[in-house]
């Protein structure tokens, strides 16, 4: 049978070369996702091994290690520090060769456009510059260290994406008004010139210590051991001699700590974009199906023929299924290789936007390679199993019969009922992690099966549904009426491949309604709770300086600046956000109307929480509720429920009592309320000229929010709707397939078609608006399946989207971009069937 | 043996009230001159049509027979614009088809020409009445109904005309082939063996409803068959052997068909 194998393949080869390109699209896709993460990983893990260099031991404050549950940022605070005096300590000892503090802070550096630079991205760091260069990571790429206040060295990365040079004078940020400082010196580390985009500042020694919040104290001290002195040793001599206030580290402990920190955010990344991937692979896997089923469908005789001289069913769906796995085989294969290309690309387009990444060659694990050839097969087997199996029912005796043999009709009854399951379980595993809180595998294999389920129901609908799509073409003229009619021949066909496309445009869809509906319920929210006349939100980690809450309450125009501490915590068997303030600016700023107890009573400290939240878990005013706060579990006073429709938080807790419990947390957000008498226009005037120093907060007014807010939803959008462009490229090389193939079938037909006085344009005209149709079959089914998998998400609880909004300009978009992908698609194949000699169409088979 | 096929026209035009302009009455409906069609070169070329000139006299219904290789096929795809010939002027109602581009080409044929051929005449995803207007559609003209209405009734097809194809007979989807190719009034239909996949008894009512469209309404008819019955219903047989036209015979009946075929055979 791997004969008949092999000489199928060969005999099909142009037919199984779209199919291989499909397995190789989506295989190359997953397997550059992966390729990618290991590569980060591993650079990541160089980096922080170069970064430790020399050192041996670290010396820090107990406890202040970044771990992975906070990102490795703290969670505002001041840092722990260590005494200055300490370093000194370190450096009598007799196992020490050298040993430097660091002092590490943050400073945001204020772009040439005059916005910060990193705002809530990459991370912005500073450092001193250390006395010793054998212990610092940084190494000079041009100019000099800093010297003296006003003077700064900047990562050469950033120097080269802001397009600064040496002697620029530039504006920085630490915990107050922007500065001017002149860049000395550029720096990188190890061979890297930026890392990750974070942007770097180093001071130096006594410019850090007095800028960077830690009066002059230093994070950690690095320490080199002496010669001939065991670092494991050295290890033991520091934490004998320095007591219990500090913890000592060996150079891998922090390195391993480091690599422990950023796994996370690897992962979110690998995964994010393997997600993706797979979304790719499983419109492939449609391609496949498709090209199976008409590439069988034309050897039915062939297949007749065998059994006629004694092939069994098994035999010949052995062979079949062994020609897929071939082509699985071969296009995983290919597809790891092109994860090369991919994860290549991936780094050279994070480059472009100024992100470089550490790894500078790509790390090819045999995993890779082994998922991508299985992923491969395993695909192109299962899509291949229907087709074949339907195949190999062909009777022998077609074989002999000049009829034209047509597959044996399929169980429709079958299909149906198998379709209508997997709607069913599908929408039952998304109903489970939507409102019965299963995991996110119960998700994705739910949307998989609606799907399969759609696809697999289409091809009833395919006919009725296309006929009116096609109309337009059709009132168009003969080739529009052919086109129509070749769309509507074969309903599964059509069905198949318009599923690809569906796939893609319901995810659009769906995330443009997700995304709509979520600036919607934000627009009315921030419509109806914008009691406040403006609003000073920070632009970076860092937060809002206390200098700024200060500078408003200094103006004349401002009769209120109330800063807002959101944080998560721990509060009954939930973990919500919580709205840290103080009382008497709750008071001043908010209008609320208690439901039940008195908003007054807040001024006692204590709790104010929203109806909704109180009614489910059954609270009310003068019940107490045990929060978790640093120092320990407090049991909080509720004194008021109110109406918190429109706030994005169901939790008020007075300052007081969360500072006295050790709470910290950095101020992002400040109410502003104009004094009696001052307008809108003259008050936001007012506070942005206030502000004018202070580059690292944004003054909004309500509609400049609901934009700003709109902005960063558009940029997610946007970025995932560029990665679903991936799985509609998939889906137009499907079109491209299948129509390739039709117009094989049909080449006596065209043949026919251009004798009786068909034109070349004309039968191009045909192919192409068939092509048109067959996308916008996509289009319809996407965008009905899409709409309400963007009702069930907005009906989430968790995402508190009260409001579902149909965003029907991106709606349309889409269809447009789905009937320009079916144009492009139609191009190839149109002018294929365009090209047919009228003559050799006519006589052929 | 006759040596020079030109033909005579065998009868007035009778085509009445809708016959073609002027143009058309002193010239032959198609011909050809010094004609020759090539395949392969060097050593292995073959010479398919081996120079033939003839006339097709309008009105006339002529058979072109020969054995298998003897170029009939091709002589016919020349004619009807299938095929481009090597050397030589193929001229379809005086129109000299060897300065048509592609586009042109299959204009003339749309408007000018029919076809009958031997099996997958229709397209299948239409309808009867949609393949016999298919050409007058292609060309964006509106179909003269009472020309439609007479074509249908003298082919029988009235009650046929919502049914596509797999549902129509073979001798029914040659019936629709032979309206669609009559519907456009062209110069000159062609036929490549009409008949050749039908039983004896369609089949003679085929050649019986091709006989009265030469008739009745006057058209053109050049057929290539295997058949001698059917040869017997055109006006006049050419025998064609190694490409070139060997004989020539009027008003033939089955015997005298058989009886040419056996000479030349022998």
């Amino acid at each position: 049978m791997w004969t008949l194998t092999w000489k199928g393949l060969l005999a099909n080869r142009a037919r199984f070369l779209l199919t291989g390109l499909a397995v190789v699209l989506g295989t190359g896709f997953v397997a550059g996702a992966l390729t990618f993460g290991d590569t980060l990983e591993q650079g990541f893990e160089d980096l922080f091994t170069s970064i430790v260099g020399e050192t041996d031991a670290v010396v820090r404050p107990a406890g202040s290690g970044a771990s992975a549950e906070d990102g490795g940022f703290a969670d505002g605070g001041p840092p722990q520090t260590l005494d200055p005096e300490l370093v000194m300590d370190v450096r009598a000892l007799d196992a020490v060769r050298v040993a430097e503090g660091e002092i590490e802070g943050m400073a945001v550096l204020i772009g040439d456009d005059g916005e910060p630079i990193g705002q809530f991205g990459p991370p912005t760091l500073a450092y001193n510059v250390f006395d010793n260069d054998e212990l610092d990571p940084a190494e000079l790429r041009a100019g000099r260290w800093p010297q003296v206040a006003g003077e700064i060295a900047i990562d050469a990365g950033t120097a080269g994406s802001e397009d600064w040079s040496i002697g620029d004078e530039v504006g920085v940020v630490f915990d107050g008004p922007v500065e001017r400082a002149e860049i000395v010196g550029t720096f990188g580390v190890g061979e890297l010139d930026n890392l990750a985009g974070a942007s770097i500042v180093l001071l130096d020694a006594a410019t850090a210590a007095d800028r960077l919040g830690t009066d002059g104290r230093y994070t950690s001290i690095y320490a080199a051991a002496a010669t001939g002195t065991d670092p494991d040793d050295l290890v033991d001599t520091l934490t004998t001699a320095l007591g219990d206030d500090v913890e000592v580290l060996t150079a891998e402990e922090i390195a391993d700590e480091d690599q422990a920190a950023i796994a996370p955010f690897i992962e979110i990344f690998s995964t994010v974009l393997l997600v993706f991937a797979v979304i790719a692979l499983l419109v492939g896997g449609f391609l496949i199906f498709n090209t199976f089923t008409i590439v069988l469908a034309g050897r039915l005789k062939e297949l007749a023929l065998l059994r006629a001289v004694g092939a069994g069913r098994a035999q010949l769906l052995s062979a079949v299924l062994g020609e897929a796995a071939v082509v699985g085989v071969v296009g995983g294969a290919l597809g790891a290789a092109f994860g090369l290309v991919v994860a290549f690309a991936l780094q050279a387009l994070l480059g472009v936007i100024g992100i470089e990444l550490p790894g500078d060659s790509l790390v090819i694990l045999p995993r890779t390679i082994i998922v991508s050839v299985a992923l491969g097969a395993v695909i192109t087997v299962l899509a291949s199993l229907v087709p074949a199996r339907r195949a190999v029912q062909v009777p022998p005796v077609a074989a002999l019969t000049e009829v034209a043999v047509a597959a044996p009709a399929g169980r429709g009854i079958l299909r149906t009922v198998a379709g209508v399951v997997l709607l069913v379980a599908g929408s039952v595993g998304m109903g489970a992690t939507l409102f019965g809180g299963a995991g996110a595998a119960s998700l994705g294999a739910g949307a998989v099966a609606i799907f399969l389920g759609v696809a697999a129901l289409a091809s009833l609908i395919a006919r009725p549904v296309t006929s009116v799509l096609g109309w337009p073409a059709a009132r168009a003229g003969m080739s529009g009426e052919l086109a129509r009619a070749n769309a509507m021949r074969n309903p599964r066909r059509t069905a198949a491949t318009a599923s690809a496309l569906m796939i893609g445009l319901a995810l659009v869809a769906f995330v443009s309604i997700f995304s709509a509906s979520l600036q919607a319920t934000i627009d009315g929210a921030i419509e109806r709770s914008f009691v406040v006349d403006a609003f000073v939100q920070a632009g970076t980690v860092g937060g809002v300086p206390q200098q700024v809450t200060d500078e408003l309450d200094a103006l004349t125009e401002v009769e209120v600046a109330a800063p807002v501490r959101a944080t998560q915590l721990p509060i009954g068997d939930g973990n919500p956000t919580v709205a840290v303030m103080a009382p008497e600016d709750v008071l001043a700023v908010f209008d609320f109307e208690a439901v039940d107890g008195e908003v007054a009573g807040f001024t006692e400290g204590g709790m104010i929480v929203a109806e909704s939240t109180a009614d489910a878990r059954g609270l009310s005013a003068g019940d107490t509720v045990t929060v978790g706060l640093p120092d320990g579990e407090v049991d909080v006073t509720v004194r008021a429920v109110i109406d918190g429709s429109g706030l994005d938080t169901s939790w008020f807790l007075d300052l007081d009592t969360f500072a006295a419990n050790g709470g910290e947390a950095t101020v992002f957000n400040l109410y502003v309320q104009f004094a009696d008498g001052v307008g809108a226009e003259a008050g936001i005037t007012a506070v942005e000229t206030a502000l004018a120093d202070f580059p690292q907060v944004g003054v909004f007014d309500q509609a400049g929010l609901a934009e700003a807010i709109g902005a960063q939803l558009d940029q997610l959008l946007g970025v995932v709707v560029a990665l679903l462009a991936l799985s509609v490229l998939v889906a137009l090389l499907g079109i491209v397939n299948t129509l390739a193939l039709s117009v094989v079938e049909r080449t006596r037909e065209i043949g026919l078609l251009r004798a009786v006085g068909m034109t070349r344009s004309q039968v191009r005209s045909m192919v192409r608006k068939e092509a048109v149709t067959v996308a916008l079959l996509g289009a319809a089914l996407g965008l009905a399946l899409g709409i309400p998998f963007g009702a069930a998400f907005t009906s989430v609880e968790a995402f508190n989207i009260d409001t579902f909004a149909l965003p029907w300009l991106q709606l349309g978009i889409g269809v447009v971009v789905a009937v320009l992908a079916g144009l492009v698609a139609g191009v190839i194949p149109a002018r294929r069937a365009a090209r047919m000699d009228v003559l050799r169409a006519l006589q052929s088979d | 043996m006759s040596s020079d096929p030109t033909p005579e026209p065998t009868r007035p035009d009778p085509r009445g009230d809708h016959a073609e302009p002027a143009r058309a009455i002193d010239r032959p409906a198609a011909e050809t001159v010094d004609l020759v069609r090539t395949y392969g070169d060097g050593d292995a070329v073959v010479r398919a049509v081996d120079g033939i000139s003839l006339q097709v006299p309008r009105g006339s219904f002529v058979a072109v027979m020969g054995p298998s290789g003897s170029g009939k096929s091709t002589l016919l795809h020349c004619l009807a614009g299938l095929d481009r010939p090597t050397s030589g002027t193929v001229r379809i109602g005086g129109t000299d088809l060897d300065l048509l581009k592609d586009k042109a080409l299959t204009v003339l044929r749309r408007d000018r020409v029919g076809f009958v051929f031997q099996a997958f005449n229709l397209v299948p995803t239409l309808t009867a009445q949609e393949n016999i207007l298919l050409p007058l559609k292609l060309g964006r003209r509106a179909p003269d109904a009472e020309w439609f209405d007479r074509i249908i009734d003298q082919l029988g097809l009235r009650d046929r005309l919502a049914h596509r194809p797999p549902e129509l007979s073979g001798g029914q989807q040659q019936r629709v082939a032979v309206a669609r190719a009559l519907v456009t009034r062209p110069d000159i239909v062609f036929g490549d063996e009409p008949t050749g996949n039908l039983d004896r008894a369609s089949g003679t009512e085929l050649l019986a409803l091709l006989r009265r469209s030469v008739d009745e309404f006057g058209q053109t008819i050049v057929m290539v068959t295997h058949d001698p019955a059917a040869a017997a219903a055109a006006d006049r047989v050419w025998f064609l052997a190694d490409g070139r036209v060997v004989d020539d015979v009027s008003a033939p009946t089955v015997d005298r068909v058989l009886e040419r075929i056996r000479d030349l055979e022998g």
